[in-house]
């Protein structure tokens, strides 16, 4: 068995659990960028450069066991082309990292909280992904990895500018904050764009996570910071929660107005989501985004009896292509992939006794 | 800021050229920019808007889903200046307004002249306010002792504001304080 299928038992770290009765922000994720000194960063590096940094990374983490007993390390050059989708699609890997054809690997915390990416944009890019809306706690796990990451290694790291990264709009912290949040309610009233342009106005980026433009199909949004020089990592966490507390009170005002006043377009999304989910032969992975995001709706607003946001979250990443694969345990083309796709939903569904 | 061309859309790429000594500054959103792209370009002088734009709007389809890139935000060529390569990895200056990247930690001193402007647009400040690697209890000190320096500074300018001139005094005097413990944790702090 591959350490990816090991992986495949999990469940999906920032989506496990719900850390709190927070629905509607679905997932945090706190990225540093960092450099090791004395070698050019992975833009400029030779082949031999990248293979330093990568080993130099892999005995530190190694030998320290900083991401745990149970730590997994994926080297991209030997992975097969499928399970590194896998990675992807779990959020542990990036795809620039993927593309890197020398020294690229991800080092992986047993349960999938914690990854180093080496070799990316920057040499490290040290991540924690947790569920729900946890700032703070992300902040205070990732801090002390890096902390004892830099007890290790020698980061390139300037008095003034701060860390010293590869992309001039990273250097100083080095960090990216994003959450991930669930907006339908605001879809469906018409007003996120306002709120969209609003964000922006404040600095910070705003964008759609699943498909390409404007169509985000599952409702989800990922909130980050754009500034890294000039405030403190607290500074930045903090304003960043107080904009995102806004806009997770502007979604609850939408779906308690629709409720009220709109009440049956909200059960008719929300019905016609689940029936499809159910009782549909052919799915693509656009339609499942989009009915799982108002099946999810309809469990957030305590409309189920039987549907569970367990069985909605692991749909989320089941439906993914490399894991339907792997589920499948051969390749898959497009339209073959559609129909066990919504084989898969089904019979996930009538498992967890829905029906 | 509204973009200078529809007003209707935040700006979101901002171009900055010195020529003469007289600067030009312009405020676009990415539509604007693609649009002015396809049109030819926009009447800013001498200098080679088409080409910044042309980045602008190829990168715009492709950006990385994590960072917006820097290449917007590096300010437009002097035609007469020679071209910066870093001694170190030997990074240049095109590389760097192609791909917004730099090569190594050299880099940011070489590309300095190019870096200052663009570093206004995209960051909250100029220097760093946030963490330290660990195991530098010098560089600890000095880092703490700019974070006060630019609390007090940041005060110092509402007293003023207010007109609260004795505690704007008393401000000044701590922070001029502060400024000298800082270079002694400088000095102490500098390494190899």
């Amino acid at each position: 068995m591959s350490q990816v299928d090991e992986l495949l038992r999990n469940k999906v770290s920032y989506l496990a659990d719900r850390a709190s009765d927070e629905d509607i922000a679905i997932s945090t994720r706190i990225r540093l960028a960092r450099n090791l000194n004395g070698l050019p960063f992975p833009s400029a590096a030779a082949p031999e450069q990248f293979r330093a940094a990568a080993e130099a990374v892999a005995e530190a983490v190694e030998r320290k066991k900083l991401l745990g007993g149970g730590a997994f390390r994926f080297d991209l050059e030997t992975l097969l082309p499928l399970d590194a989708e896998v990675l992807f699609e779990r959020r542990l890997a990036s795809r620039e990292l993927l593309r890197r054809e020398t020294g690229a690997a991800v080092h992986v915390s047993g349960d999938e909280s914690l990854a180093v990416m080496v070799n990316e944009e920057d040499h490290l890019r040290i991540q924690t992904l947790k569920p729900g809306f946890q700032l703070e706690a992300a902040w205070e796990t990732i801090d002390e990895l890096d902390n004892r990451l830099s007890a290790e290694l020698d980061f390139a790291y300037d008095e003034t500018l701060g860390y010293l990264t590869a992309c001039p709009t990273n250097v100083g912290t080095g960090m990216r904050v994003s959450v991930m949040l669930h907006l339908p309610g605001l879809v469906l009233a018409g007003q996120l764009n306002q709120v969209v342009q609003g964000i922006a106005k404040l600095g910070l980026a705003v964008r759609g996570i699943f498909g390409e433009g404007t169509d985000n199909r599952g409702n989800l949004y990922q909130i980050s910071n754009q500034s890294t020089l000039g405030e403190s990592e607290p500074e930045i966490i903090a304003r960043l929660k107080r904009v995102i507390e806004q806009v997770i009170t502007h979604e609850k005002n939408a779906r308690s107005n629709l409720l009220e006043h709109d009440r049956c377009k909200l059960l008719d999304l929300v019905g016609r989501s689940y029936g499809t989910l159910r009782h549909s032969y052919i799915l693509s992975s656009e339609e499942a985004l989009k009915t799982l995001s108002g099946a999810r709706l309809g469990v957030d607003m305590n409309m189920f009896s039987s549907l569970d946001i367990h069985t909605v979250n692991e749909l989320f990443v089941a439906i993914n292509p490399a894991h339907l694969q792997k589920l499948a345990g051969r390749t898959l083309q497009g339209a073959e992939r559609d129909i066990f796709r919504a084989q898969t939903v089904r019979e996930l569904l009538r498992r967890t006794g829905s029906n | 800021m509204l973009c200078d061309i529809c007003k209707k859309n935040e700006a979101t790429i901002h171009i900055q050229e010195i020529t003469n000594g007289q600067k030009k500054v312009i405020h676009m959103c990415q539509e604007c920019a693609a649009t002015q792209h396809g049109q030819g370009g926009l009447d800013f002088g001498p200098f080679n808007l088409a080409e910044v734009l042309y980045k602008l709007s190829g990168q715009s389809g492709a950006k990385s889903a994590d960072d917006d890139s820097a290449a917007s935000h590096v300010p437009a060529k002097d035609p007469d200046a020679a071209d910066l390569v870093c001694g170190e990895c030997g990074w240049t200056e095109e590389k760097l307004r192609k791909t917004g990247k730099l090569g190594c930690a050299h880099c940011y001193t070489v590309f300095a002249p190019l870096l200052g402007e663009a570093f206004k647009n995209m960051h909250r400040g100029l220097s760093h306010l946030g963490k330290h690697p660990a195991g530098n209890s010098a560089n600890a000190e000095l880092h703490i002792c700019r974070a006060r320096i630019s609390k007090l500074q940041k005060e110092l300018q509402q007293a003023i504001a207010n007109e609260e001139y004795e505690n704007a005094a008393v401000l000044r005097d701590r922070i001029n304080e502060l400024k000298q413990q800082c270079d002694r944790a400088a000095g102490k702090g500098e390494r190899e």
